[in-house]
């Protein structure tokens, strides 16, 4: 009698290799389900160097093992994070080297907000954690720029804008627009490619990136990661004037300055003309006063001068004082023109007051003065005059000759 | 606007403010103060001059092959 081989496989229960039934199972869930969408919280969340995420969804009492490839993770405008809430859809499998079934996901949309808020807020506080947005980053805009590039579209309203207010406010300006395309796939590129193009050349002083108002998705460019790096890596300070006030993008937080509008960053970056021409009246006025300041000082020195009686200064040197005071109320009067018409009347008067202390006015009541005819020096001591010494006398009206009789100053000396 | 106009500009502001202030200072001589005066009245009336005359220069900039830049004239879009 034949034992019967009790391990021997009978047809109703066929013996698998681990491989054999993985192999089934897997196909067992790729057939029953297809593509499947699931909800669930994000836990677990784990980004591998290759690119590939991995995270666990889950409710209160169950898991769900998930991966994300990197192609499909690429095509995300946000990233898993713990705790969010998602709806994903992708197919179920099991990966064999575990035994694990898990599924993978092809897409994923957060659920309560949109994507694109959830990326916003991702990509700001990622760059606000590494410190792009500090204000000591920022750079100050030039004074007085020559050249402001205009990184938008060549077609827009806001070129438009812009064009006519910065010409407006500021006509020594030159305009530099570097077309590039605002929305749609190839924005974000461009926009970076015209910001390193404009930093390796030496083409312009300051940067306005802009466009017009629009829904989040048509400013989305304006949110992409290498738009705001290349924001911040910019050699020229960028002014971002993007969409309307209510808009705000990441361009917005990592720019050196932002405008609310097209209209208010060329305010930003040019000063107005009637500014310019108000500081240019300031420094003109400014310098009038200095200088009658400077002809007080001028006055009240001759008048000590003069107060000191014996004409002690040179003659010669005080009427060449006077003479430039003429001379400068002359140059002034002409000068000035309607704009300083007030201070040309106060000159006037400093120079009424000021012939009032001349020399002849004090000539006028009697007084005479000498001086040394070969030298020219203004004599002003009997003792220090020579026999026969040569003088001339200065009256009013003109000069006489004159010669010392006697000793002179020796002789007073003597005498005394 | 040329771009020497806008540099005339610039420097004539920049000596104009010297000027000011030199002659605030009050060391200064009749003579010399009389001379800054003058230039600083013929640097006001360049700057206003300026100013008045300019017209704003805009141009569209497009990168060559290699990098570098490539002025050429900015035709507005319709209704500008």
């Amino acid at each position: 009698m034949v034992q019967p081989d009790l391990f021997a496989a009978t047809p109703a229960s066929p013996v698998y290799s681990v491989s054999e039934i993985n192999e089934r199972v897997k196909r067992l869930l790729e057939d029953a389900f297809g593509d499947v969408d699931v909800e669930g919280e994000i836990s677990n969340v784990r980004a591998q160097a290759s690119g590939h995420w991995y995270f666990t969804l889950k409710d209160a009492q169950s898991q769900l093992q998930c991966i994300l490839f990197r192609s499909d993770a690429a095509r995300l405008r946000f990233e898993p994070e713990q705790g969010l809430h998602v709806r994903v859809r992708g197919r179920l499998g099991l990966y064999a080297p575990q035994g694990r079934y898990q599924m993978q996901v092809r897409t994923l949309h957060p659920v309560g907000h949109g994507a694109l808020e959830l990326a916003f807020r991702q990509l700001k506080d990622k760059l606000q954690r590494e410190g792009l947005f500090d204000a000591r980053r920022k750079r100050s805009l030039p004074q007085l720029p020559r050249r402001v590039a205009l990184v938008t579209s060549p077609t827009g309203a806001a070129v438009r804008d812009l064009v006519a207010t910065l010409a407006l406010r500021w006509p020594l300006l030159h305009i530099r627009i570097v077309p590039v395309a605002v929305q749609g796939e190839s924005a974000p590129g461009e926009i970076v490619r015209a910001l390193e193009f404009l930093g390796r050349n030496d083409v312009a002083d300051v940067v306005i990136l802009a466009r017009g108002g629009g829904s989040l998705e048509d400013l989305w460019a304006f949110n992409e990661e290498r738009v705001a790096r290349a924001i911040a890596a910019s050699r020229l300070p960028v002014v971002s004037a993007v969409g309307h006030e209510t808009d705000f993008t990441i361009a917005d937080f990592v720019a050196d300055a932002r405008a609310a509008t097209p209209t208010a960053a060329a305010a930003l970056v040019v000063p107005q003309r009637e500014e310019l021409r108000r500081g240019l009246t300031a420094s003109l006025r400014r310098m009038a006063l200095a200088l009658r300041k400077r002809s007080d000082i001028e006055r009240h020195r001759l008048q000590r001068s003069l107060e000191s009686y014996g004409f002690r200064r040179p003659r010669l040197l005080i009427a060449q004082h006077l003479q430039s005071l003429d001379t400068w109320q002359e140059r002034l009067q002409r000068a000035l023109g309607v704009r300083l018409q007030r201070l040309a009347t106060n000159l006037d008067a400093a120079r009424g007051r000021l012939s009032a202390l001349s020399p002849r006015g004090v000539l006028e009541r009697g007084y005479v003065y000498c001086v040394d005819s070969q030298s020219g020096d203004v004599v002003t001591r009997a003792a220090a005059t020579r026999p026969r010494q040569r003088l001339h006398l200065q009256f009013a009206d003109g000069m006489a000759p004159a010669r010392i009789e006697g000793a002179g100053g020796a002789g007073l000396e003597s005498e005394a | 606007m040329s771009a020497d106009d806008a540099a005339d500009f610039e420097s004539a502001m920049v000596r104009l403010e010297q000027i000011v202030q030199e002659l605030e200072s009050p060391e200064l001589a009749l003579d010399r103060a009389l001379v800054l005066f003058e230039e600083g009245l013929a640097l006001g009336n360049r700057c206003t001059q300026l100013l008045e005359q300019a017209r704003v220069r805009v141009d569209q900039l497009l990168e060559r092959q290699d990098g570098s830049a490539e002025a050429r004239p900015f035709e507005a879009p319709e209704g500008s």
